[in-house]
C-alpha cells in the first residue's frame, strides 16, 4: 500500500507540472504535426495513398516525438535539484523508476491518441483501423510498443541525465536498444491498416505480440535490477 | 620478462600460425564449391569465425558489466570497456567482408538481411557506448553508467537477431555443414580459422588490458604530482 502511495505521489507531481506548464505535450503535438507535414513532402502525399508505408511513417513519427518528450523529463528534476531530493525521500528506487516511467507512457500516449487521428485523415485513404476487428490488435500494439518506448526511455534518460552530453546520448543510445520494438511495431499498425489482413499476415501479427511482450517484460525486469545503479549513491 | 608477457607472446604466435594454416587450408585443401555460390564461398572460412569472436568479446563485456556491478572493481570495468572495443574491431572485419562477399555472389553492397541488420544496430549500439564513456568524468561513474549499458546492450543483441530472424524469415541458407556434398576438409579449415581468432582475441585482449591499467596508474601518478 505504501508502495502504491508514494508511486502516486511521484506520479502525481509529475502529471501536475505537466498540467500547469503544458511543455511536454505541446511540443511533442507539434513535433509530431511538423513530421507529419514532412512525409507530405517526402513521399508527395497529394498524389499517393500512403497505406503501404503507414506502419513505418506512424512510428518514425511515434519514436521521434517520444524521445523529444523523454529528454524533458529528467532534465528539469536534474536542474530544479529536484532528483536529489527523491533520492533523498525514503523511497524505493524502483518506485521511483516505475512512478517516472508509468508519467512518460501517460504522456507518450496522450500524444499518439491526438497523432493517430490527424495521421489518419492526412495519409490513410481508407483507414481499416476504424472497424472494431482491427482496432483491437492497432490499439494492443500501440500500448505494447509505447510501454517499451517509456520503459526504455525513461532509463537512459536517467542514465543520460547523469553526464554531461544528456540530450545527444539519449537519442543515439535509446534508439538502438529500441531496435526490437520497433520492428514488430510497424508490423502491427501496417497490417492493421491495409485492409484484408491474409492469413500469413495475420501469423506474423501474432509472432510481433509475442515478442513486444517477451521485450517488455524481459527488460521491465532487467532494469528494474540495475536502476539502482544509475541513479547513483 | 614477466609470464603474462610471454603468454601474449604465446598467443600471438599460435594465432599467426593457425591463420596461415586457415589460409592453406582455404585455398589449397578445401574443394571449390560450385553448385550456388562459387569461389567466393571462401570468404566463408573466416567470416564465420570473425562472427564467433566478435560475439565471445561482447560476451566480455557482459560478464565484465555485471562482474563490475557486483563486485565495485574497477578491474572488472577495464574488461568490459576491451571487450566492446574488441568487439567493435572484429564486427568492423565482418561487416566489411560481408559487404564485399555480397557484391560477388548477389551483386548488390548491401541487403537488409536479419543478420546484417543485427549486426549493423549492433555496432551502432556499441559505439554510443564508446560517447556514453567518454561524456562521464568520474571513473566510478563511468564504470557503473556503461556496466548497465553493457548489459542492457547484450538482452538487445539478442532480441534484435531473435526478432529480424523469425520476422523476417525468408533469408538464404548461405552454407550449412549438415549439406550433404560438404567434406570434412570443410569443416576443419573453420575450426582451425575459428582458433586463430580466439588466439588473437585472447592475445590482443591481454595486451589491451595491461594498457588500459597502465595508463589508469598514470593518471593516478598525474594527480599525485598536480599535473
Amino acid at each position: 500500500m505504501l508502495a502504491l502511495r508514494q508511486l502516486w505521489a511521484i506520479l502525481k507531481k509529475d502529471i501536475l507540472l505537466e498540467l500547469r506548464t503544458k511543455e511536454m505535450i505541446v511540443s511533442m503535438l507539434l513535433f509530431v504535426m511538423l513530421t507529419m507535414v514532412i512525409f507530405n513532402y517526402a513521399f508527395e502525399a497529394e498524389k499517393n495513398d500512403l497505406t503501404t508505408f503507414g506502419g513505418g511513417l506512424l512510428w518514425v513519427a511515434f519514436i521521434f516525438t517520444s524521445f523529444l518528450g523523454l529528454n524533458r523529463s529528467f532534465v528539469h528534476e536534474k536542474d530544479e535539484g529536484c532528483l536529489d531530493g527523491l533520492l533523498l525521500s525514503p523511497v524505493d528506487r524502483s518506485i521511483i523508476y516505475i512512478a517516472k516511467m508509468l508519467g512518460n507512457l501517460i504522456f507518450i500516449s496522450v500524444v499518439q491518441i491526438a497523432a493517430v487521428p490527424i495521421f489518419t485523415i492526412f495519409f490513410i485513404r481508407y483507414p481499416y483501423y476504424i472497424y472494431w476487428s482491427h482496432m483491437g490488435p492497432f490499439l494492443l500494439g500501440l500500448v505494447l510498443a509505447s510501454f517499451g518506448i517509456a520503459g526504455v526511455g525513461t532509463f537512459v534518460a536517467t542514465l543520460a541525465a547523469n553526464t554531461k552530453r544528456r540530450d545527444l546520448l539519449l537519442p543515439i543510445l535509446g534508439l538502438p536498444l529500441l531496435m526490437p520494438v520497433l520492428a514488430p511495431a510497424v508490423i502491427i499498425s501496417g497490417a492493421m491498416m491495409g485492409g484484408e489482413v491474409s492469413a500469413r499476415a495475420a501469423e506474423l501479427v501474432g509472432t510481433s505480440m509475442q515478442i513486444l511482450i517477451a521485450y517488455d517484460i524481459v527488460f521491465f525486469v532487467v532494469i528494474a535490477l540495475i536502476y539502482d545503479y544509475v541513479l547513483g549513491e | 620478462m614477466s609470464f603474462r608477457i610471454r603468454l601474449i607472446y604465446a598467443m600471438a604466435a599460435i594465432s599467426a600460425v593457425l591463420t596461415i594454416a586457415g589460409l592453406i587450408g582455404t585455398f589449397y585443401i578445401t574443394p571449390l564449391e560450385v553448385q550456388r555460390i562459387g569461389f567466393t564461398q571462401k570468404i566463408f572460412y573466416f567470416h564465420l569465425p570473425m562472427a564467433i569472436t566478435s560475439g565471445v568479446a561482447f560476451g566480455v563485456t557482459l560478464v565484465g558489466s555485471i562482474a563490475y556491478l557486483v563486485t565495485k572493481n574497477l578491474k572488472w570495468d577495464v574488461w568490459a570497456y576491451v571487450g566492446a572495443q574488441l568487439g567493435l574491431v572484429f564486427g568492423f572485419a565482418l561487416m566489411v567482408m560481408g559487404v564485399v562477399w555480397q557484391r560477388s555472389t548477389w551483386g548488390v553492397w548491401w541487403t537488409w538481411d536479419p543478420r546484417l541488420t543485427s549486426y549493423l544496430v549492433v555496432i551502432l549500439l556499441y559505439g554510443a557506448y564508446f560517447v556514453l564513456r567518454s561524456s562521464v568524468e568520474t571513473q566510478t561513474e563511468r564504470a557503473r553508467l556503461s556496466a548497465s549499458i553493457g548489459i542492457l546492450g547484450y538482452v538487445t543483441v539478442v532480441f534484435t537477431m531473435m526478432s529480424t530472424r523469425i520476422l523476417r524469415s525468408a533469408h538464404p541458407v548461405v552454407f550449412s555443414l549438415k549439406d550433404p556434398g560438404v567434406e570434412p576438409n570443410m569443416g576443419y579449415t573453420v575450426i582451425v580459422a575459428l582458433l586463430a581468432g580466439f588466439t588473437l582475441f585472447a592475445a590482443l585482449l591481454m595486451v589491451k588490458t595491461s594498457i588500459e591499467n597502465v595508463s589508469e596508474d598514470i593518471e593516478v601518478l598525474k594527480d599525485e604530482i598536480g599535473g
